[in-house]
C-alpha cells in the first residue's frame, strides 16, 4: 500500500466513500429520512472529511482511516435503527471506532492468534449479552471497552474473561469470585522462578482452583458483611470478652508449650533412645484423634469426682473443668503437635557440628545451645508457635466438653448459632475469620523479620 | 470577630449563588436515552488517544491546556456523574455493584472510570496531562509561581523564608476557614475531605524541611488514600473529594474548602495532591504500566543536559529515564527536548514490562 500509486488508490477509495457519504446525506435528507441540518449528521460528514483530509496528507494508516470512514458513514444511516436518539448512536460509533482502531493494530503489530481472541472474544460477548441476556446492550458497551483494552496480550484478555464471567455466570457471588479469581491469576501470572517454570505454573494454577472452592464460602461471608455489623459485633461485651478470653488462654498456651516443648524436642533431635519412634507417633496423636474424643478423655480424667481431678483440685484450689486452667489444658494437648514436631525439624536442621565447635571456644553446654543452636533454631519454632496459637485459639470440641463456662470466641459462635441461627452469626463469624486473618498474617510477617537460621533457608526468599 | 464572618457570610452567599446553577444537568439523565455522560466520556477517550500525538508539535502545550480547559468545563460542569476523584472510585464500584440488576445504570456510572483505565491501559496517563480538571486547576494556579518554584526545585527545595510564610499563610487560611465552619455547621461523614486538605497542609509542612527525603515516601500516602476510598464506597460511606462542588445543587462547604486548599497548596508544590494524595492516580499509574503507549528515552542522543527533570512538574524524570509510575504524559520532556531524545512510542506488544528499570535477575531467555 506504499508508494504513489498505493498513495493514489488511498486517495481516490476514500474519497469515492465521502463523496458516497454526501450524496447519501443530500438525497435522504431531500426524501425526508434524516434532518439535513441535525448536529450528528453533520458532525458525522465533518470527521469524515477530517479522516480523509489526514490520509491526503499522508498521516494515518489507509486501512484504519478507510473502515473509520466506513463505519462513520454507515452510522450516518444505520446509527438511528441501533439506538434510541443521536447521542446514543455517537457513543455507539466512538466504541466501534475503538474497535476498529484496537483491531487493525493488534493485526498488524501482533501474531494472527491475538487478532483470532480479539475476534472471537467480541463474537462470544455479542451472543452473550446481545442475543442471549435481555436488556445487557450496555454491558456490551462496555464490557468491549475493556475488551478492546485487553485485547493485546492473554495476561490480561485472561483478567478480563474472569471479570467477564464473574459478573455474568457467578452473578450473585460477582465480587468474591472476582477477588479469588484475580488473585488466583496474580499469582499464576506473577509467578517467577528459576528456569520458564511453564510446568510449576501449571500445577499452581491447578492447584488454586481447588483452594479456590474451599475458601470460597470464606471469601463470600467476609465480603457479604457489612463492615458496619463487624464493628458493633466488636461493641458487644460478651464478644469482646470471648476474644479476650480466647487471645489470654492462647496465649498462655503457647507459652506452656513453649517451656515444655522446646527442651523436649532437642533432646529428641539430638538423642537416639528406645522407644523414640514411640515417642514421635504418641505427639503426633492429637492430630489424629478426633477432637470431642480428647475432650470426652480428659475430662474423664481430669473432671469432677474423677481421681486426678479431684488430686488437681485439692492441690492448687482450682478445679480443671469449667474453668480456664481447663480451657489452657484442653488447647496444649491439641497444640502440641504442630509446635513440638515444628521445633524438632528446627533443632535437626542445626547441625550438631556447630555446637561442638562452640564448646571449644569454651562455651557451657547450655551456652552452646543458648547463643548458637536456639537462634538458629528460632524461625522453626516461631513458625511451629504461630500455628500451635493459631489451634489453641481455634479449639473448639475439647473445650465446649471439658470446660464449655469461661466461653470463648469458638464456643461462643457456636452456642450463637444454636441459639440464633447462621444469619444472626454471620457478623460474629466474619469478624473471628479477620480477627484470625490478620493476626496470623501478622505472626507471620513478624517471623519472616527474624534472622533466617538453617531451617529457614529454604522459605527465606 | 464578626467582621470576618460578615465578610465569611458575604462570600459564602457568592459561592452557594455559584454552585447552586453549577451542573447544568441538575438531574442524573438515566440510562442510554438522552444521557450525555457516555458520549462525552467515550468523546474524551477519543480525544486523548487522537489528541496528544496529531496536535502540532510546537504548539503541543498550548493545545494541552485548551484541553485541559475542556476537561474542566466537561468534568465539572456537565458530567454528573463525575464527583471528583473519590466520586469516581466510588462510582465504579456502585456502578460495579449494579451489574446484573439495572445494566443501564451500570453503564452509566461505570462509563467515566471504565473510560479513564482503558484510555490509561492503553495510551498511558494522558488523562492525568491532558483532562484532569483537578490536575488543571493545580497546574494554572501553579503557573503563578512557575519562577519561584523552579528556583526552589534547583536549589534541591531547601528550606526558606518565603516558602515558610508561604506554608503558614496556606495553614492560616484552612484553620481560619475551619474555625468559621465549625462554628456555622455540624461536620457529616461527607465532608471528610477536609482530613484530606489538613493533610495536604500537614505534607505541606513536612517538605518545608525535607522535600528531598520526604517525597518520594510520601508519594505512598496514594496508596493509602485509594485503599480509604475504596473502603468507604465499600461501606456505603459518601466522601465528596476537592474540585467537586455542587452536590445535586446543595453547596457543600467541606468540598470548596478542601479545593481551595488543593490550589493553594498547589502554589508551593506543583501538582502536590497529584504527588502524594490522588487515590485515582493509584490506579492509572497501575494502568499505563501496562499501557501501549510510552515515553522512550534514546540514551544515544541524551546529553543529560536536565532540561526534562527541570520541566517536569511531578518529577517524574531522572536522568533521562521516565518514571511511568509518577509520569502524567504532559509531553513537556518531550517539547522541551534539545536534542529530542525522549520520543513517543507505541508499542503494541509492550505489556508490564517496562523498557527495563530492573533487569531479571538469572533468568536467561
Amino acid at each position: 500500500m506504499t508508494g504513489r500509486g498505493g498513495g493514489r488508490t488511498v486517495a481516490s477509495l476514500t474519497g469515492a466513500l465521502l463523496a458516497a457519504h454526501v450524496a447519501a446525506h443530500i438525497v435522504l435528507s431531500a426524501s425526508g429520512g434524516t434532518e439535513p441540518f441535525g448536529l450528528l449528521p453533520l458532525l458525522l460528514l465533518a470527521a469524515n472529511a477530517v479522516v480523509f483530509l489526514l490520509l491526503l496528507t499522508g498521516r494515518g494508516e489507509p486501512l484504519l482511516g478507510g473502515a473509520v470512514m466506513f463505519l462513520v458513514a454507515a452510522h450516518a444511516f444505520v446509527g438511528d435503527l441501533v439506538a434510541p436518539d443521536a447521542l446514543t448512536s455517537g457513543a455507539i460509533l466512538l466504541v466501534n471506532v475503538l474497535v476498529v482502531y484496537v483491531g487493525t493494530k493488534v493485526a498488524r503489530h501482533l501474531p494472527f492468534r491475538f487478532l483470532a481472541a480479539f475476534v472471537a472474544s467480541y463474537f462470544v460477548l455479542y451472543a452473550t449479552f446481545v442475543l442471549l441476556l435481555d436488556n445487557a446492550e450496555a454491558l456490551f458497551l462496555l464490557f468491549l471497552l475493556l475488551l478492546c483494552a485487553a485485547a493485546r496480550s492473554f495476561r490480561l484478555l485472561a483478567y478480563f474473561w474472569a471479570l467477564v464471567l464473574a459478573f455474568t455466570f457467578f452473578q450473585p457471588f460477582a465480587f468474591e469470585t472476582l477477588l479469588v479469581s484475580w488473585f488466583a491469576l496474580s499469582a499464576v501470572f506473577g509467578a517467577r522462578g528459576a528456569a520458564r517454570a511453564g510446568l510449576a505454573k501449571v500445577f499452581l494454577g491447578a492447584g488454586l482452583a481447588l483452594l479456590t472452592l474451599v475458601f470460597f464460602p470464606v471469601v463470600v461471608s467476609v465480603l457479604g458483611e457489612n463492615l458496619l455489623n463487624v464493628g458493633n459485633v466488636l461493641k458487644d461485651a460478651r464478644v469482646r470478652a470471648a476474644l479476650a478470653l480466647t487471645f489470654e488462654t492462647a496465649a498462655i498456651s503457647t507459652g506452656v508449650l513453649l517451656a515444655v516443648t522446646v527442651p523436649l524436642a532437642y533432646g529428641i533431635s539430638r538423642l537416639r533412645f528406645p522407644g523414640r519412634t514411640v515417642l514421635l507417633s504418641v505427639i503426633d496423636l492429637p492430630v489424629v484423634i478426633p477432637q470431642s474424643v480428647a475432650g470426652i478423655a480428659l475430662i474423664s480424667v481430669l473432671g469432677r469426682n474423677q481421681y486426678l481431678g479431684e488430686f488437681v483440685h485439692g492441690l492448687i484450689g482450682v478445679p480443671v473443668d469449667n474453668t480456664r486452667l481447663g480451657i489452657v489444658v484442653a488447647q496444649v494437648l491439641v497444640s502440641l503437635p504442630f509446635l513440638a514436631k515444628a521445633a524438632i525439624a528446627a533443632f535437626d536442621a542445626v547441625p550438631a557440628e556447630l555446637e561442638a565447635v562452640a564448646r571449644t571456644l569454651r562455651t557451657s553446654a547450655f551456652g552452646a545451645f543458648r547463643r548458637v543452636t536456639l537462634p538458629l533454631a528460632s524461625r522453626g519454632i516461631l513458625l511451629g508457635a504461630v500455628l500451635a496459637f493459631a489451634r489453641a485459639a481455634g479449639e473448639f470440641g475439647a473445650i465446649v466438653i471439658l470446660a464449655p463456662t469461661p466461653v470463648t470466641a469458638p464456643v461462643e459462635a457456636y452456642t450463637r448459632f444454636l441459639s440464633a441461627g447462621a444469619a444472626e452469626t454471620a457478623p460474629l463469624v466474619v469478624t473471628l475469620l479477620l480477627f484470625s486473618f490478620v493476626m496470623f498474617f501478622l505472626l507471620q510477617t513478624a517471623i519472616r523479620l527474624l534472622p533466617a537460621g538453617a531451617a529457614g533457608e529454604g522459605d527465606a526468599r | 470577630m464578626p467582621e470576618k464572618s460578615g465578610f465569611f457570610a458575604a462570600l459564602e452567599e457568592v459561592f452557594e449563588g455559584v454552585s447552586a446553577n453549577l451542573k447544568l444537568v441538575d438531574k442524573a439523565l438515566m440510562g442510554l436515552e438522552g444521557s450525555y455522560v457516555e458520549l462525552l466520556t467515550i468523546l474524551a477517550l477519543g480525544l486523548l488517544a487522537i489528541v496528544p500525538v496529531v496536535v502540532p508539535e510546537r504548539r503541543r502545550q498550548l493545545f494541552r491546556h485548551l484541553n485541559q480547559v475542556f476537561g474542566i468545563v466537561i468534568f465539572i460542569f456537565v458530567v454528573f456523574t463525575c464527583l471528583g476523584v473519590f466520586g469516581m472510585v466510588r462510582n465504579l464500584f456502585r456502578g460495579l455493584s449494579e451489574i446484573g440488576r439495572e445494566n443501564i445504570v451500570a453503564l452509566y456510572y461505570c462509563s467515566v472510570p471504565v473510560t479513564v483505565l482503558v484510555t490509561s491501559l492503553l495510551f498511558g496517563p494522558s488523562f492525568c496531562g491532558w483532562i484532569c480538571p483537578t490536575g488543571a486547576l493545580q497546574e494554572f494556579t501553579g503557573m503563578l509561581t512557575r519562577r519561584w518554584t523552579a528556583r526552589r526545585k534547583r536549589g534541591g527545595w531547601r528550606f526558606s523564608r518565603g516558602a515558610a510564610l508561604l506554608t503558614l499563610a496556606i495553614a492560616g487560611v484552612f484553620l481560619l476557614w475551619m474555625a468559621y465552619l465549625a462554628k456555622t455547621r455540624i461536620f457529616f461523614v461527607e465532608d471528610a475531605s477536609i482530613y484530606w486538605s489538613e493533610v495536604l497542609v500537614l505534607i505541606l509542612l513536612v517538605l518545608l524541611f525535607g522535600m528531598k527525603r520526604w517525597d518520594g515516601k510520601l508519594r505512598r500516602l496514594r496508596v493509602l488514600s485509594f485503599a480509604i476510598i475504596l473502603l468507604a464506597a465499600i461501606v456505603g460511606l459518601r466522601i465528596t473529594s476537592p474540585v467537586h462542588f455542587g452536590f445535586s445543587k446543595v453547596y457543600d462547604p467541606a468540598s470548596l474548602l478542601a479545593t481551595v486548599m488543593v490550589i493553594l497548596a498547589a502554589l508551593a508544590v506543583p501538582m502536590i495532591w497529584c504527588r502524594y494524595l490522588c487515590p485515582w492516580r493509584e490506579a492509572i499509574a497501575w494502568a499505563s504500566r501496562h499501557s501501549v503507549r510510552s515515553l522512550v528515552t534514546d540514551p544515544a542522543k541524551c546529553n543529560a543536559c536536565g532540561a526534562c527533570t527541570e520541566g517536569c512538574a511531578v518529577d517524574a524524570i531522572d536522568n533521562g529515564a521516565v518514571d511511568p509510575h509518577e509520569c502524567h504524559l504532559c509531553l513537556k520532556c518531550v517539547d522541551h527536548c534539545p536534542t529530542k531524545a525522549i520520543r513517543i512510542v507505541d508499542d503494541w506488544k509492550r505489556c508490564g514490562r517496562a523498557p527495563a528499570p530492573r533487569p531479571a535477575a538469572g533468568s536467561s531467555r
